[in-house]
């Protein structure tokens, strides 16, 4: 539809970038080896619209963008290929007149908004840089413009933000002044390098809308990097699926998600877990028969508290307390998942770890199978350790890069299981672990590093099985995998739930995954449980205010967002939580007495409570 | 005869050298520990480096072993009538301690000259009054006593000294090619390649197939750098041990000794005071650095307070205050040392102890920074999910994740501590004033650099041989640390 009528503003042509490298041969002479990462892509990019390239990690997506810019690092090099930016080569250009092209005539966002501001200077310098550089503008005028587009960017009380330093600000603001610094000098393209993935998803939803508004008021053209498709669908205009370097389908977006051509797209498609859809085939009935029988509770949590003193002066007197856990209560039963949900900083990794017994600072009762483990001290609590084992986010920093896989399974072993073990008998329990979590069986021999990130996390989920735990935590344990991968390590957690019992405490923010996996949903925001209850009730009849929004802020293949349902500010600081119910300040549906007092848990249906005053 | 000496320094060293044998038992039995060092060795660099190394590891190893030599019989008068004197008449030793090092360099030590002379001079670096036979006195350069003094002709010195050299090429070259040789036919491999039955008869490839593979640097170890830096090593030693036994090949000192004999003497007490000053501080690093940084709370702060206040007081002055409590000591204590290399000796125990007690501090510091860094880590919360203690954890989990910090910071640390000694040798509160170091040679050299005319070679030498002693450390322990790091070796990721 573009291609008669108007000219692409950006044109990339057979672009091949390697990545020099050196390897042994079978002989053990070294070689210099170039790895084509990006290998020979061509797209367009028009005026006006967004172009998406999606792909999983290592498909050298991010190295696309790089090589766009002209900021490869050094061990990579373009070797074939034009960028045409308004039909002017970019890889032939000196370095000189590179630096007039990158943020003048083409921008860039990259992911983490964190270490992309500098942290010693006030925004208003980096912002006042990037303008006096690339315009006419100088000193007040300067000023004004990096006001007026912070402003734009929707940045709440721009002029004294002007003169803070990054670190005064929180994640979404940050990707708000990336935006802004990007923005400042009209640029033609944006590249956007995953520029939500570190960001929670009601902060996701409001950046990725600032940005679709911003592109229709200047009919910029944004290059949209990401590997989520859902995003995908809600922003762009056309895909390109990249798949080891090379674009292996560019369609309109439509086209695209209704009948994806090429076998990966529809893997990748596949492999997305879908909200709203009919439970899929990994919920077994007997869990739903059980429900009737309504067994002991294997976990029952009271009034869990954790609060962590801030301490000041000569003295280190307490002065104030973050509470990240203010009063949380839960209930599991064997052989159940209970989701935990809600946004980073919310407090949800604290309760896990604070149940395993982690937290020095933690208070309240964690009865497990009839036994309080607050109370369990020294060796009471180590012979207990056992029932309950951790399964966390990052399969990177969770196996230490110094122990063979072997050691890292025997571990546990050695330290709960019987006194004793041979070591026949240890080598044999770990290739049986092995086995059950699809590993080959030499894997024990060798170091975690040499793993993919979803075979380390089944290496992560063997160790949390090797001491036949009858609960398990798993902290986030997708969310720093690829979607065909986060597919696989589901439906062994299901699996190995179904062979062996073990109930799951599921501590997530992709509501998606929750609803795959999840019997009961409790939703945390900032400290508290504000909804829980049966997965279908809580996802399909949200009661509180927070829990619709955060339902509504999730993008989804199947329907449009609803920019009407988008929240607010962001969470505010569990140092001096807001007075009344926590939520008030964002909450659409706040009244008077929200802010008086923390609403008590009210139940709304068989075993789905809610801690909000509104009726319905 | 003679009378096996071990004095203390002698002690740890060999206590080390059982550790490191240990050690290297292990390896042999642990087939990912052999891959490991098989890693290191294909690092050219490493293995060059630890060539040079082992040289200057076997010459201090060498002075390590001491004696005492057994007086002749002749002083001794032997009377075998009376069965009690038997121990008596055998136990006469001499109160000198001597060690192998000193024995083999015995030639070197017994000619030395009046004052400076330069490196292969003939004659003395100042002039000097000389009264001739006939009663007038002249100033000129006198002819040295040993150095240079076969010659007849004058004329012929430089003739002499080339001979000499390319004598000592053509032996190192001839030296060289028979040891390539051998190492050929002892290491080839097994034939690649080879049929079935031609691998069950164990043959392997040919030695001329092999030499040609290393010379292109095919072979999976680099032997190449290896053979070449020993061609190296040999075109060096080889011409300099031509020149020995007529000439100073680095020249002399103020008071006439042989600065090659000295420089290599001082091998041993730089390596002595590198590594046994590094295995008494590392203790106390290693452990209180982890502990401050695992247990944090009272037990950082203690640990904390301890190093801050100890980093305080200055370093050369608290070295400076035990070391002359500890003169004191050593001087009205006569009958604990019976010879004066004890002496010497027990001088410079002290101070690895004293230097090695004052300088844990900085990595100490690092270790806990990275400490506090590593308990939040992920895997480290597993363990404590299974219940692992505390000092387990420590010893799995955090040790081995600092060890490149603690590799890296011992080398460093190695060349500091020589110069350590070096700068409190000029202070004057270093090793005994009889014991060679590279320390009192600098110090030396604060004189001879400012006379005119300059004497150069004593500082020199100095810097020379501590120059390759730290660098050829540094690239090894690098390829060690390297090799060691599995973040650094990834198979099959990329990207």
């Amino acid at each position: 539809m573009h291609q008669d009528t108007i000219k692409p503003v950006l044109q990339v042509r057979g672009l091949r970038t390697v990545i020099d490298g050196s390897a042994r041969s079978a002989d053990g002479a070294s070689m210099a080896t170039a790895l084509a990462v990006v290998d020979g892509i061509d797209f367009s990019l028009y005026p006006g619209e967004t172009f998406a390239i999606v792909g999983e990690s290592g498909c050298g997506k991010s190295i696309t963008a790089l090589s766009l810019m002209r900021l490869l690092p050094d061990a990579a090099r373009v070797v074939a290929g034009q960028v045409l930016l308004q039909g002017e080569d970019l890889l032939a250009l000196p370095e000189s007149s590179m630096r007039q092209v990158r943020g003048r005539r083409m921008a860039m966002i990259f992911q983490e908004p964190a270490t992309s501001l500098n942290p010693v200077l006030t925004l208003g310098t980096q912002l006042v840089e990037v303008i006096e550089r690339h315009t006419a503008l100088r000193a007040l005028a300067a000023r004004q413009q990096a006001l007026a587009v912070l402003q734009q960017v929707g940045v709440p009380d721009a002029e004294r933000r002007l003169g803070e330093y990054p670190f005064q600000l929180s994640g979404g603001l940050k990707q708000r002044v990336m935006i802004a610094m990007a923005l400042a000098t009209a640029p033609d393209v944006l590249v956007a390098d995953e520029p939500t993935t570190a960001l929670d998803v009601t902060i996701q939803a409001q950046v990725l809308s600032l940005l679709a508004r911003l592109q229709r008021e200047r009919g910029m053209a944004v290059l949209l990097i990401t590997h989520d498709l859902a995003v995908v669908s809600q922003y762009a205009q056309r895909v390109g699926v990249m798949h080891a370097g090379k674009l292996v389908e560019v369609a309109a977006c439509q086209t695209f998600f209704a009948s994806p051509q090429h076998p990966y797209s529809q893997q990748l498609l596949a492999a997305l877990p879908r909200t709203q859809a009919v439970p899929g085939p990994q919920r077994e009935p007997w869990q739903n028969n059980d429900a009737t029988t309504q067994p002991a509770s294997l976990l029952q949590v009271d009034d869990l508290r954790v609060h962590y003193p801030i301490r000041a002066g000569l003295l280190r007197r307490t002065v104030a307390s973050v509470r990240a856990v203010d009063g949380v209560s839960l209930s599991l039963q064997a052989g159940r998942t209970l989701a935990l949900v809600g946004e980073s900083g919310c407090g949800k990794t604290t309760v896990g770890k604070a149940i395993l017994q982690l937290i020095d600072e933690a208070s309240g009762q964690v009865m497990f199978d009839g036994l309080d483990l607050m109370q369990l001290r020294g060796e009471a609590l180590r012979q207990r350790r056992s029932d309950f084992q951790i399964i966390f986010q990052d399969p990177y920093a969770s196996l230490n890069p110094r122990m063979r896989v072997s050691d890292i399974l025997a571990e546990g072993m050695q330290a709960l299981g019987p006194r004793g073990l041979s070591e026949a008998e240890l080598a044999q329990q770990v290739g049986q672990l092995l086995q059950q979590v699809g590993l080959p069986e030499d894997a024990g021999t060798r170091y975690a590093h040499e793993f993919s990130g979803g075979q380390r996390q089944r290496i992560a989920i063997a160790r949390a099985l090797a001491v036949k735990p009858r609960l398990i935590v798993c902290d986030e344990p997708t969310s720093a995998l690829d979607v065909s991968v986060q597919a696989q390590i589901l439906k062994l957690l299901l699996d190995l739930q179904r062979d062996t019992g073990v109930a799951l405490l599921f501590i997530s923010h992709n509501i998606a995954v929750v609803e795959q996996v999840a019997d009961a949903v409790a939703v945390m925001y900032l400290g508290r449980i504000v909804e829980q209850g049966p997965v279908a009730a809580v996802l399909r009849q949200p009661r509180h205010p927070y829990t619709r929004a955060l339902l509504a802020a999730v993008p989804t293949l199947d329907r449009p967002m609803a920019e009407a349902a988008l929240l607010a500010g962001e969470l505010p600081s569990p140092v001096n939580p807001p007075a009344g119910c926590h939520f008030h300040p964002r909450c659409p549906q706040a009244q008077p007495t929200c802010r008086e007092a923390y609403p008590l848990p009210r139940t709304v249906a068989a075993g789905h409570t809610v801690q909000c005053v509104l009726p319905e | 005869m003679f009378l096996p000496v071990i004095l203390w320094t002698d002690a740890l060293v060999f206590a080390l050298l059982a550790v490191l044998l240990g050690a290297l038992l292990r390896v042999r039995r642990s087939a990912p520990l052999r891959a490991s060092w098989r890693r290191v060795w294909r690092n050219p660099a490493a293995l060059s480096a630890a060539l040079v190394l082992s040289v200057f590891l076997l010459i201090g190893l060498l002075d390590t072993l001491h004696f005492r030599p057994a007086l002749s019989a002749a002083s001794v008068p032997v009377t075998a009538s009376a069965p009690g004197a038997a121990s008596a008449s055998a136990a006469r030793y001499s109160s000198e301690v001597r060690s192998v090092l000193d024995v083999l360099l015995a030639p070197l030590a017994s000619r030395s000259e009046r004052t400076y002379s330069a490196p292969l001079a003939t004659h003395a670096y100042a002039r000097e009054t000389i009264e001739l036979p006939d009663g007038r006195q002249v100033r000129e350069f006198p002819r040295l006593r040993h150095g240079g003094a076969h010659l007849v002709q004058l004329d012929d010195w430089a003739e002499d000294v080339m001979l000499r050299v390319l004598r000592g090429l053509v032996l190192a070259l001839v030296l060289w090619f028979v040891l390539s040789w051998m190492l050929v036919i002892a290491l080839r491999p097994q034939a690649e390649g080879g049929t079935q039955d031609r691998m069950h008869e164990g043959s392997r490839m040919s030695a001329a197939e092999f030499s040609a593979q290393v010379w292109r640097g095919q072979s999976e170890i680099p032997w190449r750098s290896l053979l070449i830096t020993l061609g190296f090593l040999l075109a060096l030693i080889l011409p300099i041990g031509m020149l020995v036994p007529e000439y100073h090949v680095l020249g002399t000192d103020k008071v006439g000794q042989d600065v090659l004999l000295l420089s290599l003497k001082s091998l041993r007490t730089a390596l002595v005071i590198g590594t046994l000053t590094t295995l008494v501080m590392l203790p106390f690093a290693l452990l209180l650095g982890m502990m401050a940084g695992y247990f944090r709370g009272w037990v950082d702060d203690l640990i904390q307070y301890l190093y801050t206040s100890l980093h305080s007081i200055p370093g050369v002055l608290l070295i400076a205050a035990a070391v002359l409590v500890l003169q004191v000591q050593i001087e009205t204590r006569p009958e604990w040392f019976p010879t004066t290399a004890q002496r010497a000796d027990f001088r410079l125990l002290a101070l690895c102890f004293i230097l090695g007690i004052t300088s844990w501090t900085g990595l100490c510091r690092l270790l806990r920074g990275e400490t506090l860094k590593l308990r939040e880590f992920d895997y480290v919360q597993a363990a404590r999910a299974f219940g692992v203690g505390h000092w387990r954890i420590m010893r799995r989990h955090i040790l081995p994740n600092l060890m490149h910090i603690v590799l890296i910071a011992v080398v460093m640390d190695f060349s500091g501590l020589v110069l350590a000694e070096a700068v409190l040798s000029y202070v004057g509160v270093g090793v005994d004033p009889s014991m060679n170091s590279f320390g009192t040679m600098i110090n030396a050299a604060r004189l001879e650099m400012g006379r005119e005319p300059m004497v150069w070679w004593s500082l020199s030498s100095a810097f020379v041989f501590m120059f390759f002693l730290v660098l050829s450390a540094n690239l090894f322990a690098d390829a060690v640390r390297d090799a060691f790091d599995p973040r650094l070796h990834i198979g099959g990721r990329s990207a």
